[in-house]
């Protein structure tokens, strides 16, 4: 019997329509039974990007001063209570800038790692530190790898932004910073953890398998990864494309548009979220403001790279007395031209083999050590995220929910650190951090 | 005297300056070297066109040195003598007389409302407010402060920023904004004041509750100059477009800027 073509026509679309509504329904499935965000009280969320910007929310608070403490400047606040410690990590260079805030009596001991860029003197880990001060703990905190000060003072690096070389600079430069704080501060240090931010937590997770694979005894007692990237280069392509939403303004509007999102962030950090709980910004200008901030920190590391002759003569320009010409041309080196020729070139001479930027990627990759996450080895590494970090890829979502299971805490928004001002994740890391010195 | 001469001598120099130095509109316009392309550096676009730049880094680092050796000693010195809210009471003061400023730049401007709300915050601040020791105008009547000068004015007339210029003691600028100074100092109640030393009183005054951000910039920056002048640029260009001003429907209206 010849079959029935309008007959074969719907059947097959029959099986197709259901084929796909099987596939979405068990795709919902498992993201049902996979990931479960925590939500945040009276957060109105709008995107992953314009949400990031609430970090500038993350600040220290200082309640409770007296009279002297309020009017005088014999101490005002949280922020100048701190000791400066310098540590010398490598001959004849610059010694590295500790910030440390010891508390009286034996307690346990968290350094901080700031993301890209960051400095001691910031004021986002500045308030993440109060967090953990709070807490109990005495807290110390370090420039990330890739600040101007970090590179000039302990990285082996002639150009930093490989992770997995990196996160072996700042390990050392941890390790020196602890002996000194023990030397120092005799019987104050009851045990020591690593919390690291963005690009730093993605170093803290490094520096936790070198510590898994070292015979000697283990530095720290626990490790907390706070909005870490999965692939750092990914993540240096994704600001280059934050950037490129500039795109969208005609050429004469890009100044503006640029005044508005810097004004509406100068706003956020002054007054706090406007009326309706937001930040008065388009999704456009908080791009290109976040590119930016990140792209000042470039800027400067690479004239401080220019300055220790270790371009590579990749830079044209001479650092001189002045730096127009300089300043003209490292202004247009984006992310991805960075990792591409300086990463590159300088993990060549330092592995003494030269690969791809790819291949690179690969070595830094997390996801090539989800075994060692999986593993009991692992346990007393914990995470924090949000579900819409413009960071995340596809698929990072749940590699993260399968690899860390409970030891993540995955907020439904925040984008990339933007809830962390708020009480659910101040109480989410204190709690995390905590979690990973239990046995 | 010789204060009084220079500001005479700056106004008389103002026609022949703007001669010498065009400042059309599109001065401010491809900022450094590049044509105004998306392909333009947004860095760049963000930074003034800086063609004195070894002059300027030799007054910054003047400026520098005299902050960190004259001013921040004298600072301390002075904040350990009057608490606080009395350095703030006082700069609101000053800032109260200063209303003349603001309102001939609103004037200048066009911007009679503004020009109007300026006069009404001073009589309110001067009355109500105990001579400007409290902003008044602000809390109790949604007077919002506007925060307007003569290089602002001059913005408005289509005067482009010229190039960026470090004024020895007095910080960053642009040759437009530092005519505009000249103008400030003019119109300044404090300059005609024939206390000595009154000028250097609120100089300190002022100092002692700003430096704190300045000193956490300079520590944090690479390159103290570029950074400093590249942040300030961009507050400027926001302060010319009336950017910086509180929202009317915001809850945060009340609190003014300049407190």
């Amino acid at each position: 019997m010849k079959p029935n073509p309008t007959q074969t026509a719907v059947t097959l679309l029959a099986i197709a329509t259901l084929t796909i509504s099987l596939h979405a329904l068990s795709a919902e499935k498992k993201n049902d039974t996979s990931i479960k965000t925590v939500p945040i009280a009276n957060y109105t969320a709008q995107d992953g990007v314009r949400d990031s910007l609430r970090y500038a929310l993350c600040k220290v608070t200082n309640k409770n001063l007296n009279f002297w403490q309020r009017e005088y400047p014999v101490d005002a606040g949280f922020r100048d209570r701190a000791d400066f410690l310098k540590i010398q990590v490598l001959p004849e260079r610059p010694k590295l800038i500790c910030k440390l805030w010891p508390r009286e009596k034996a307690a346990p001991l968290v350094f901080i790692l700031p993301g890209l860029g960051g400095h001691y003197h910031s004021g986002g880990p500045n308030a993440l530190a109060q967090t953990f001060f709070n807490a109990g703990y005495s807290v110390a905190l370090i420039c990330s790898s890739m600040n101007w000060e970090f590179y000039l003072a302990a990285s082996r690096s002639k150009a930093p932004g490989l992770p997995s070389t990196d996160a072996i600079d700042v390990r050392e430069a941890i390790r020196k910073t602890i002996a000194h704080i023990k030397k120092n501060y005799p019987g104050k240090v009851s045990s020591v953890y690593l919390a690291g931010f963005s690009l730093g937590a993605l170093h803290t997770i490094l520096i936790a398998e070198l510590e898994a694979k070292s015979k000697n005894k283990p530095t720290f007692d626990g490790y907390l990864a706070v909005h870490h990237p999965i692939d750092a280069f990914k993540a240096m392509k994704k600001l280059d494309e934050l950037m490129a939403a500039r795109k969208q303004w005609p050429a004469d509007k890009t100044l503006i548009n640029l005044e508005k999102g810097v004004a509406a962030y100068l706003a956020l950090m002054t007054r706090g979220l406007s009326a309706d709980g937001k930040p008065d910004v388009s999704k456009d200008q908080a791009s290109v403001i976040i590119a930016l901030a990140y792209r000042m920190s470039l800027r400067e590391l690479l004239v401080a790279v220019k300055k220790s002759q270790n371009d590579m003569g990749l830079i044209k320009a001479e650092y001189g007395f002045t730096k127009n010409d300089l300043y003209k041309e490292v202004n247009a080196i984006s992310f991805n031209q960075y990792a591409e020729t300086f990463v590159v070139n300088a993990a060549a001479e330092r592995l003494g083999k030269r690969f791809s930027i790819s291949t690179l990627g690969e070595i830094s990759n997390l996801k090539r050590m989800d075994e060692f996450l999986a593993s009991s080895k692992a346990k007393n590494v914990r995470m924090v995220t949000a579900a819409d970090d413009f960071l995340l890829t596809p698929g990072d979502l749940e590699w993260i929910a399968k690899t860390f299971g409970k030891r993540a805490v995955i907020f439904e928004h925040g984008g990339h650190m933007g809830e962390l001002y708020t009480p659910e994740a101040k109480n989410a890391l204190v709690e995390s951090l905590k979690a990973t010195g239990q046995p | 005297m010789g204060r009084r001469f220079l500001i005479l001598s700056g106004l008389l120099l103002f026609p022949i300056a703007t001669a010498l130095f065009p400042l059309s509109a599109k001065a401010s316009e491809p900022v450094v070297t590049a044509p105004k392309t998306q392909q333009t550096p947004i860095l760049t676009l963000a930074s003034p066109y800086d063609p004195i730049e070894g002059l300027n880094r030799c007054f910054f680092e003047f400026n520098d040195a005299f902050m960190l050796w004259l001013i921040r000693p004298l600072e301390k010195v002075y904040s350990f003598i009057l608490p606080k809210t009395a350095r703030t009471r006082i700069d609101m003061i000053i800032v109260n007389f200063e209303f003349i400023i603001r309102g001939v730049s609103c004037l200048l401007e066009g911007e009679f409302n503004d020009a109007w709300v300026v006069t009404e915050r001073f009589f309110i601040n001067l009355t109500l407010g105990v001579a400007g020791i409290f902003d008044v105008a602000d809390d109790w009547f949604d007077l919002h402060p506007r925060n307007e000068d003569f290089g602002q004015a001059f913005a408005t007339w289509g005067i482009g920023p010229g190039f960026y210029f470090v004024i020895p003691i007095l910080g960053p600028s642009t040759f437009r904004d530092a005519i505009g100074e000249i103008f400030f100092f003019a119109f300044h109640p404090v300059t005609w004041l024939p206390i000595p030393g009154i000028g250097l009183f609120v100089f300190v005054n002022r100092a002692s509750l700003r430096i704190g951000p300045y000193m956490d910039t300079r520590a944090a920056a690479f390159d103290k100059y570029a950074t400093m002048r590249d942040l300030w640029y961009i507050n400027r260009l926001i302060q010319i477009d009336n950017l910086d001003r509180i929202p009317e429907s915001s809850p945060d209206a009340g609190k003014a800027t300049m407190k």
